[in-house]
């Protein structure tokens, strides 16, 4: 027994340590393998057929160029044209903006800066088809506008146009500018500053040496906020829509809905938006090819902020007050009125009703709809946040590597290839012959679903995690795991508390997504069942526009309800280490002199340390 | 093959801690061989060989980037070698095909920057390293509030770190090291961010602490003073490479190369040109005289051959009797002793030092930092220095370059 006890010790232990030289290989194969599953391999399969029909059966043809001739005489390089002119002038939008409530918040003393951080985090979860809806009842003839006897056509044409599109992406992109930038904004002041004025630079001059440190910022929000913008379907679907303004999302969605379903020409498009956003990404690296902006992350004291006076706070809350009614206040109005006013009754007493509210609640099965998104955003949450995570780490672990790099890039892509990409590639490539022959049978299923959900919320999770798991020093795990504790323990005790915060918002901006996801819901929902955001379009269909409204209010306070009962919960019931540790930060950063980019934004902070990196390439 | 055959003497006498991987925290020895690190092409750690007895204190001194940060996270086990294999305790832990996690090495370490989980209270930071041992959680409580009170922090145990100054953190680290009492405490530069007061006091802390413990303890610094009063060896790298390994008196009498001497401190060097040469003393020809010196070890060194005379701060003073009255060093008597060469000089700096002050002299052939005396010399004045030949080593030119 003896001499056996010691043999069997050996080989489990030799297979432990075996484990322990193989695991960092064998985790990042699992990463690539779960990246493979669920975006890559479907966005190819999606791709292909622009090229290569006849290999998902859609043509006879194994390499053709004709679906791209056929998208070019649908308008794809006019669509892709719009696309990117709006993209960018979503983008310059969405950069400028932020950069004025950056000053205020971070080097200016005018109040409400928490106000802003939390409003930027409302604009954040409101779609950006709501916000279209919004803006649409606003100016239509028979909106709000018009039953105040203020409508006026020239307003219309402008916002249910070009313009409308651009600045409804540009509001919806102003949370992510925002983020990058206003941590960089505030770490550049302080000793730089300092050092150019006291060797004889006057404003001019600081101005002039400081502003390229925020080229990385500000060229990491721009490409971000363009991805979103070319790749979005919300704003595609309502305004461009409506104004008949063809852009690449719509023309892609045009494709896959019309019968019969031309995908060739939707890949082609699909292409279009790779394209555009990897020829954004080469500019970028261009751009900043060589240059190092450490000195941006670097300690130094703390900007000065500029006392103003009863001016300058007048036009702070002017500026402030003004840009959250034009991006949340506006269309919020537009969206409840539409659901409480009767068209066409002008604004009186007797036009309110609540007419839609009792006509939801009375259809029959209203419940299911909002009990199945509900499910499926929860448990497909919290999946986007546990993969968001893994991949995070991976990325902050591994940026040096080609690895690291490949997975960003792969995910910066994936941003930008629309949810309706993912929901048909998911087609092509789970209902293929070969796995129903294996006995796969994954089309049409819940599962499919939840899959298409998780890979097309994870991309933008991973990205918001990224700058949190980038500022978490290992030692914190190495110290962890010095003292005994398991790899899992050090992560679980040492580190996980740390990022509860930016955790719990990721789950909710994936929780808020899932929930009100419109194209991925239509294509890949099994037969009975009817996401939320399907219901809302039928009854949309069905030119109710009014119930449609209604049932959008319906879904964004349960998303908000949902919300402030979460972050109700973490208040009361987290330990209280994990919330004090960042106040404390705060404080200590304060004492010493030291910038700490999450003040005003904890959760959001790090993007701008991430946004540094990819700028900084170092 | 010698390693493996060790293990397998574990296991035949039964030591199944040993068989399994698990170091024995009783026995804390370190043995590594031909321990390698390569990060793509730069070597971080080349081919390091050493070994540290139950109870001793190694101090890991080098400059930045010489592998000695890397050195101590392989022993770790937080980065995997390269090449080469590390015994702790007699168990192999990293070999080819081997690496025991650092959850499973009984050992502790002390980190630069602290690294304090910041959502846990001092007392919590503490009781974490004692999870390991399955203590019951009064005892491991008690166990926290003795580990903090025996670094001074008795009354701060409800602090979170934010709460807590530099030094008092890096105390809560040692606490948190020492509580569990691993056979091996590893410390990476764990001074280095404080400011010279705390620096000192918890410099004593650490050895008083580790020794009364009885660990074996590897502790990495840059700094030649905080290794010397630590060690019982001193191990000095030079481009991850280890270059001697001996006691804090045979690294400073006897630096086995002239890259060991510059590092472990010098008053500064002149150059010249080797006029005799014995078996263990060099005179050379240099701007300021001849001057003589010990030769290194390995070095060849001929007649006519361009070298360089490395002085330590301990082998110059001034020699005017008024001059050093009241130094540190002794007085000069007023004549010059064998194995002593008088040498003219020019100060051109003087720094008050609380005990009196340090001169820069520039002489013929270079300039001599850190010469003592009571009174300060203006810059200026001209002085005479006595030089020390046992104190003074001999290089060939151009040998050994810092790669600091």
């Amino acid at each position: 027994m003896m001499a056996q006890a010691p043999s069997a010790i050996k080989s489990r232990s030799e297979l432990r340590q075996r484990w322990a030289v193989l695991r960092p290989t064998s985790w990042r194969l699992l990463v690539w393998v779960l990246v493979a599953v669920l975006l890559v391999i479907p966005s190819l399969c999606f791709l292909l057929q622009a090229f290569s029909p006849r290999l998902f059966g859609q043509g006879s043809a194994w390499l053709t160029l004709a679906n791209l001739s056929s998208a070019f005489h649908q308008g794809f390089a006019r669509a892709m044209l719009d696309s990117v002119v709006v993209g960018v002038a979503a983008a310059v939008l969405a950069v400028v903006l932020p950069m004025g409530l950056a000053i205020l918040v971070e080097r200016t003393d005018a109040c409400g800066g928490g106000a802003i951080v939390l409003g930027l985090w409302a604009v954040l979860l409101a779609p950006s088809y709501l916000i279209a809806v919004g803006w649409e009842e606003i100016v239509l003839r028979g909106g709000i506008l018009g039953a105040l006897g203020l409508w006026s056509p020239g307003l219309q044409h402008m916002i249910l146009g070009p313009v409308g599109v651009a600045i409804v992406l540009g509001l919806k992109g102003v949370p992510f500018a925002y983020f990058a930038l206003a941590p960089s904004l505030a770490a550049i002041g302080g000793d730089l500053e300092a050092a150019i004025r006291t060797h004889g630079g006057g404003r001019l001059a600081t101005l002039r040496i400081l502003a390229p440190l925020l080229l990385p910022a500000l060229l990491s929000g721009f490409v971000i906020v363009f991805a979103e913008s070319v790749g979005d379907f919300g704003v595609a679907a309502t305004i461009a829509a409506s104004a008949h303004f063809p852009i690449a999302t719509y023309l892609l969605y045009e494709s896959i809905s019309t019968f019969p379903a031309n995908f060739g020409v939707a890949a082609v498009v699909g292409w279009g938006l790779v394209v555009a956003v990897g020829v954004a990404l080469l500019i970028q690296g261009r751009l900043l090819r060589g240059r190092s902006f450490a000195v941006v992350t670097g300690r130094g004291r703390s900007s000065p902020r500029r006392q103003l006076g009863w001016r300058g706070r007048v036009g702070a809350a002017g500026f402030t007050g003004a840009f959250f009614l034009i991006a949340l206040g506006v269309p919020l109005v537009g969206v409840i009125f539409s659901s409480v006013l009767v068209p066409f009754e002008g604004l009186k007493l007797s036009a309110f009703t609540f007419a839609n509210y009792r006509d939801l609640l009375g259809v029959q099965g209203l419940g299911g709809p909002i009990r199945f998104s509900g499910e499926m955003a929860l448990v497909c949450g919290l999946a986007v946040v546990a993969l968001g995570a893994v991949l995070a780490r991976t990325m902050a672990a591994g940026r040096s590597g080609v690895s690291g790099r490949l997975l960003d890039l792969t995910l910066v892509v994936a941003v930008a290839l629309p949810g309706v990409v993912f929901a048909a590639g998911y087609i092509f490539a789970y209902d293929l012959p070969f796995l129903t022959h294996l006995g796969i049978a994954l089309y049409g299923t819940t599962l499919l679903l939840g899959m298409a959900y998780v890979a097309n919320s994870v991309p933008s999770s991973s990205r918001l995690l990224l700058g949190p798991f980038t500022q978490v020093q290992d030692r914190l795990l190495h110290a962890a795991r010095v003292h005994g504790a398991s790899g899992a323990r050090a992560w679980r005790q040492g580190v996980l508390p740390l990022l509860a915060r930016p955790i719990l918002w990721a789950f909710l901006l994936a929780f808020a997504g899932i929930f009100l996801e419109l194209p991925i819901s239509e294509l890949l929902a099994p037969p009975n069942v009817v996401p939320v955001s399907v219901a809302v379009l039928s009854v949309l269909g069905k030119a109710n526009i009014g119930e449609g409204t209604a049932l959008s209010v319906v879904a964004i306070l349960i998303v908000l309800a949902f919300v402030g009962a979460l972050q109700v919960v973490f208040r009361f019931l987290a330990p209280v280490g994990w919330r004090k540790w960042q106040e404390q930060r705060v404080s200590v950063a304060e004492a010493e002199g030291e910038e700490l980019a999450s003040i005003a934004a904890p959760a959001f902070a790090p993007v701008a340390e991430a946004s540094l990196r990819e700028g900084g390439g170092g | 093959m010698t390693h493996i055959s060790a293990v397998e003497r574990s296991v035949e006498a039964g030591d199944l801690r040993k068989e399994d991987g698990v170091p024995d925290g009783t026995k804390a020895q370190v043995a590594a061989a031909g321990l390698t690190k390569r990060f793509g092409p730069v070597v971080a750690v080349d081919e390091v060989s050493l070994t540290v007895a139950p109870g001793e204190f190694l101090v890991l001194l080098g400059p930045s980037g010489s592998g000695k940060s890397t050195l101590l996270r392989m022993i770790a086990g937080i980065d995997r070698p390269s090449a080469g294999t590390i015994h702790l305790g007699g168990a192999l832990v990293d070999g080819p095909g081997v690496h025991t996690p650092p959850e499973r090495r009984e050992l502790a370490m002390v980190f630069q920057d602290y690294a304090l989980w910041p959502h846990m209270t001092a007392a919590q930071n503490v009781q974490f390293a004692l999870r390991r041992r399955r203590m019951e959680r009064r005892e491991r409580e008690r166990a926290a509030r003795d580990a903090l009170e025996r670094v001074g922090l008795s009354s701060k145990e409800s602090r979170y770190p934010g709460e807590l100054s530099g030094g008092e953190q890096q105390r809560v680290a040692l606490a948190r090291a020492l509580v569990a009492q691993p056979g091996l405490l590893l410390f990476d530069e764990p001074l280095s961010n404080l400011d010279a007061d705390r620096r000192e006091q918890l410099r004593v802390d650490i050895a008083a602490l580790v020794r009364e413990q009885g660990a074996t303890a590897i502790y990495i610094t840059h700094d030649q003073f905080e290794a010397f009063a630590l060690a019982d060896k001193i191990g000095v790298l030079d481009r991850g490479r280890l270059v001697q390994l001996a006691t804090p008196e045979e690294i400073f009498r006897a630096p086995a190369t002239p890259f060991v001497a510059r590092f472990t401190g010098l008053a500064g060097e002149i150059p010249g040109v080797v006029e005799e040469v014995t078996k263990d003393r060099v005179t050379v020809s240099t701007p300021a005289g001849l001057l003589a010196g010990t030769p290194f070890p390995g070095f060849e060194l001929r007649r006519g051959a361009k070298a360089q005379l490395l002085i330590r701060p301990s082998a110059v003073r001034f020699g005017d009797e008024e001059q050093v009255a009241h130094a540190r060093v002794a007085p000069f008597a007023g004549s010059v002793a064998a194995g002593e060469t008088v040498i003219q000089g020019e100060v051109i700096d003087a720094a008050f030092r609380g005990w009196g002050y340090e001169h820069v002299v520039s002489v013929p052939g270079g300039r001599l930092h850190g010469v003592p005396a009571a009174r300060r010399i203006g810059p200026g004045a001209r002085a005479r220095l006595v030089l020390v030949s046992s104190g003074s080593l001999v290089a060939p030119a151009g040998s050994g370059e810092t790669s600091a």
